[in-house]
């Protein structure tokens, strides 16, 4: 056992050094234990599979988290993946009242928010909610206005349920007066959602929730009867038919009164998955935030170009600044090199994921970091090029790669500028440098490694958590089966398999886009074209310090080219610029995209930000669903 | 009425007037008329022939609606989205008035139908009144695809009208996927629900079925991620119920319990029948088109189920 520690520590403490010790063994009957646990942490990828307890454990706040608790409304826009289910389930009180009681500054925003008694309540419009919105062609403008008037109500007050109980628990000390409280909310409220005065058997929560599902149980029955009949649904009529978010407020008011919160206490209804209501649906919320709703504010969850619309029942529409916010998710830099730098958030994520996930992983007590189990990134980290050999073999691969104009400048400015040399040239070139030359060796099947090492499985993540999740989760599983097959593991794990995982999981993300709606089939042609367009560009020709990695459009470029954009960025398969001009959410896209860099092993082009071509040109260049060879490029690089 | 029963026949009645309505879908598939090929003459009193509004011109549904017009003499009834439900109902309670105080027989082709329609035909026997019984033998030809087919790309994900089953007040979600070779529209579907447990059906004949091997293949992302895979008989839509509702019947209430039947169509009918018994599920539906349809031949193997429905 002491000779297993002396080489796991030793092992670690020079992986951390240089990374440079591929191919030795890590403890591995310690970690071989704590692997498929930890793989299964990973295996969920969506705030909306986690139980209260593990969202609340691995939940680490963003900056402009906190901002989100005050009596403004907010409309958080986020791509899919991007976390937006995680912000407002941790909005929800109940995950606040449990992120309270964990100690670190990083929860201090829930300390906050008990103090100022802001109280969330974490509505999830489900499948049910929405896919019942969406089935009934047949009913008027008006029977499918009071339907989705009714869900909501429905919904939200079900949704009431666990708050009531971390409410009790969070402002009453004494279990009796929990009790008496509970009994007394239970009672006030069944009387009024059963429309009955006979509800002695709801003197629980539990009892409380069975009530509602009967109630909705009897109404989605009773509509089938109707349609089935061909009679008028006017008749159709239960408590929550009132008015939109009546009975959300007056349960409230029943839980302030029997549980003694302050008068002051705001009151967030946290909507989840809103882009997935109609622009009616959208026109009702918006009416509710532009009049003043007592103590009851909004905090809605949507994806980009999907707040439908800024209208209201009334004659005002809504107005950005005035009645609500925006909250960008989306927006946290995806620089991977190195943790310290200003730009990093998204790495310094990514490793405090990994920390709070993988803190079994680990050999004789030394935590396996991230950047331990992935090693360095030969594609994107700063190489060192300081001695004569590098730098004689950097412009060797300069000469045999680059087009002249690059190798002139580089001989001139490597003779009479070194600092300028290293700026303008080494750091640009070098990735493109390596990659060019990986694919240039690459034979017959061989597969290639320069895809790999932490900087680029966090860059490939596109500052997407889910993405980032999938990730990780692929290469765990990969030990869990080397593990299995009583291979000895190494670390870093080799940089094919590496490079193998995220190509896999680049082509499932393509190819999983033509079966979404609503426009996949487009989307997909598109992201095709671009990325081939990408592939051709970066190997056809010598390279410059000009090859393309984003597109260009403008608003008059036609429908299907905003429709391609606008899903393409819902799904965070494309990001958006943040010098792109903002008109609104809903406005016609325009500005330079980023293709993501999770296609970056697919096509073959370098996974960093650097010149934009227009979209029609690159479309009007390529033969359009031609996955092979473009039969004619026009290129600008 | 309520849904008492379902059994697996081994023929179609052929007995005189046996049914008093026949129900088929001319679609763009062969295997449309195959089922309708086997109808003896004189075993029925009325048909009613459905038909898509779109692809009137795909692969073989003139030949289809050309064959149902003669054998029939009936023309085809263009079902549209917005209505569809509305059309089936007052078909059925044409057909039915003179069946009242006594049973009420229905023969349904649904091998080249959408699940709406067999949907709505369900939910119309669920709330018919003044029968002594409504017994609907649904009747489905097994399908060979002649070529792969594109992924469907998918318009709207919805729950089937009177389907949708008890969502609210739910945090978590268990889906239960019928699986077949749509690999990517199940992944689309999966995106969208993103179900905290998930189980899934396929249809396997033997241990070493190659086409429930692809099924597995195809779907690797899903069965990786779910807690058991349930093997169901193919055309044996009785059996596939039992198994079902075994397996539905043991899950914990404490989430919204989705059911996407994205296999064959017997198995959607056996999920159709299981929310019938067990009304909170939630069964949904993926609508969509593909952008070249494929033809499918009927293999010659039949699956026909006799389901019942009494007075409440």
């Amino acid at each position: 056992m002491v000779a297993k520690n002396a080489l796991s520590k030793e092992i670690i403490s020079s992986v951390a050094k240089n990374n440079s010790h591929r191919g030795k063994l890590i403890d591995n009957i310690d970690a071989s234990e704590k692997v498929t646990s930890v793989a299964k942490e990973f295996e969920v990828d969506n705030a909306k599979q986690l139980t209260v307890e593990k969202t609340v454990r691995y939940f680490v706040p963003p900056e402009n988290f906190a901002r989100l608790f005050s009596g403004k409304n907010h409309i958080l826009l986020g791509s899919r993946g991007s976390g937006k289910t995680t912000w407002v389930r941790m909005l929800a009180h109940d995950h606040v009242y449990l992120a309270s009681k964990q100690l670190g500054i990083a929860n201090k925003y829930a300390r906050d928010a008990l103090d100022n008694n802001f109280i969330g309540i974490y509505v999830p419009t489900n499948i049910g909610l929405i896919g019942s919105l969406k089935n009934k062609p047949w009913q008027s403008e008006a029977h499918a206005e009071q339907f989705f008037q009714w869900r909501l109500n429905l919904h939200s007050c079900a949704a009431l349920i666990p708050i009531i109980r971390s409410c009790i628990d969070c402002y009453i000390s004494d279990p009796y007066e929990r009790t008496i409280a509970e009994l007394s909310i239970c009672k006030d409220l069944s009387k009024f959602w059963s429309r009955s005065d006979n509800v002695r058997d709801i003197k629980t929560l539990e009892a409380l929730r069975l009530l509602i599902a009967t109630v909705e149980t009897k109404r989605v029955d009773e509509i089938s009867r109707y349609r089935a009949r061909g009679l008028p649904m006017d008749e159709l009529n239960d408590y929550f038919d009132s008015e939109l978010f009546h009975p959300i407020k007056y349960g409230i008011q029943v839980i302030t009164y029997h549980v003694g919160i302050p008068k002051e206490a705001v009151w967030m209804l946290c909507i989840d998955e809103a882009e997935y209501l109609t622009e009616a649906h959208h026109r009702i919320i918006n009416t509710h935030m532009r009049t003043a709703s007592e103590n009851l504010v909004f905090k809605i969850a949507t994806m980009p170009f999907a707040h439908h619309t800024m209208a209201t029942n009334a004659d005002d529409p809504v107005r950005e600044g005035h009645d609500f916010d925006y909250v960008y998710v989306d927006q946290v830099p995806i620089d991977s090199r190195g943790a310290g730098k200003e730009d990093a958030a998204f790495l310094r994520f990514a490793r405090d994921v990994f920390k709070r996930r993988a803190n079994s992983l680990s050999s004789n007590g030394v935590p396996l970091t991230m950047q331990q189990m992935l090693g360095p990134s030969p594609l994107i980290d700063e190489k060192s090029v300081e001695s004569r050999e590098d730098i004689n073999d950097f412009m060797l691969l300069l000469e045999k790669y680059s087009n002249e104009a690059t190798c002139i400048r580089a001989r001139r400015l490597l003779s009479y500028d070194p600092r300028k040399f290293r700026n303008e040239i080494l750091r640009k070139m070098h990735g493109a440098l390596i990659l060019r030359d990986a694919l240039h060796q690459r034979v017959g099947n061989s597969k290639l490694g320069v895809y790999s090492g932490e900087a680029t499985i966090v860059r490939c993540s596109d500052g997407n958590a889910r993405r980032l999740m999938r990730l990780l989760n692929a290469l765990l599983k990969k030990i869990v089966h080397i593990q299995e097959s009583k291979e000895p593991i190494s670390y870093p794990l080799s940089p094919v398999v590496q490079n193998e995982i995220i190509e896999t999981i680049a082509r499932d993300a393509l190819n999983r886009v033509q079966s979404e709606p609503p426009h996949g089939v487009l989307t997909h042609k598109y992201l095709s074209t671009v990325g081939n367009y990408m592939k051709f560009a970066f190997r056809s020709k010598k390279l410059g310090t000009d090859f393309v990695s984003s597109i260009i459009v403008h608003r008059d470029d036609g429908l299907q080219i905003q429709q391609f954009v606008k899903q393409a960025v819902q799904l965070s398969l494309l990001t958006p610029s943040r010098d792109n001009a903002h008109d609104g959410p809903n406005a016609p896209c325009e500005g330079v995209f980023h293709l993501a860099f999770i296609f970056s092993p697919l096509f073959g082009f370098l996974p960093r930000r650097n010149k934009a071509q227009r979209l029609p040109k690159i479309l009007n260049s390529l033969s359009v669903g031609d996955d092979d060879e473009p039969k004619q490029a026009v290129l600008e690089i | 009425m309520r849904f008492r029963t379902i059994e697996s026949k081994d023929e179609i009645e052929s007995s005189e007037k046996h049914y008093s309505l026949l129900i088929f879908a001319s679609g763009f598939e062969k295997r449309s008329i195959f089922v309708a090929n086997r109808i003896a003459n004189g075993s029925f009193q009325e048909c009613s022939v459905f038909g898509f509004s779109d692809d009137s011109d795909t692969l073989s549904r003139r030949d289809n609606d050309k064959f149902f017009k003669e054998k029939f003499n009936v023309p085809i009834t263009i079902l549209h989205d917005d209505a569809h439900d509305q059309r089936i109902f007052k078909i059925l309670d044409d057909a039915s008035k003179k069946y009242i105080g006594a049973t009420f027989r229905v023969l349904v082709d649904y091998s080249a139908m959408t699940r709406t329609w067999y949907a709505a035909i369900l939910t119309w026997a669920r709330f018919a009144v003044g029968f002594n019984s409504v017994e609907i033998d649904f009747i489905y030809a097994a399908g060979q695809y002649l070529s792969e087919f594109d992924p469907l790309a998918i318009s709207e994900i919805e729950c089937l009208p009177g389907f949708e089953g008890v969502s609210g007040g739910f945090r978590s979600t268990t889906a239960i996927f019928g699986l077949g070779y749509d690999r990517y529209a199940t992944l689309a579907v999966y995106d969208r629900l993103e179900p905290d447990a998930i189980y899934c059906c396929i249809a396997r004949k033997s241990a070493d079925d190659p086409n429930a091997f692809k099924v597995l293949t195809e779907n690797d992302v899903i069965v990786d991620a779910s807690s058991k895979i349930v093997s169901l008989p193919l055309t044996d839509v009785s059996e596939a119920f039992r198994i079902l509702c075994d397996h539905v019947i043991s899950l914990e209430r404490d989430s919204h319990i989705v059911i996407v039947p994205m296999g064959p169509k017997s198995h959607v009918l056996a999920t159709l029948l299981v929310a019938l018994r067990l009304p909170w599920l939630t069964c949904l539906h993926a609508r969509g088109q593909r952008i070249s349809p494929v033809q499918v031949l009927a293999t010659g193997a039949l699956s026909i189920s006799r389901v019942s429905f009494v007075p409440d």
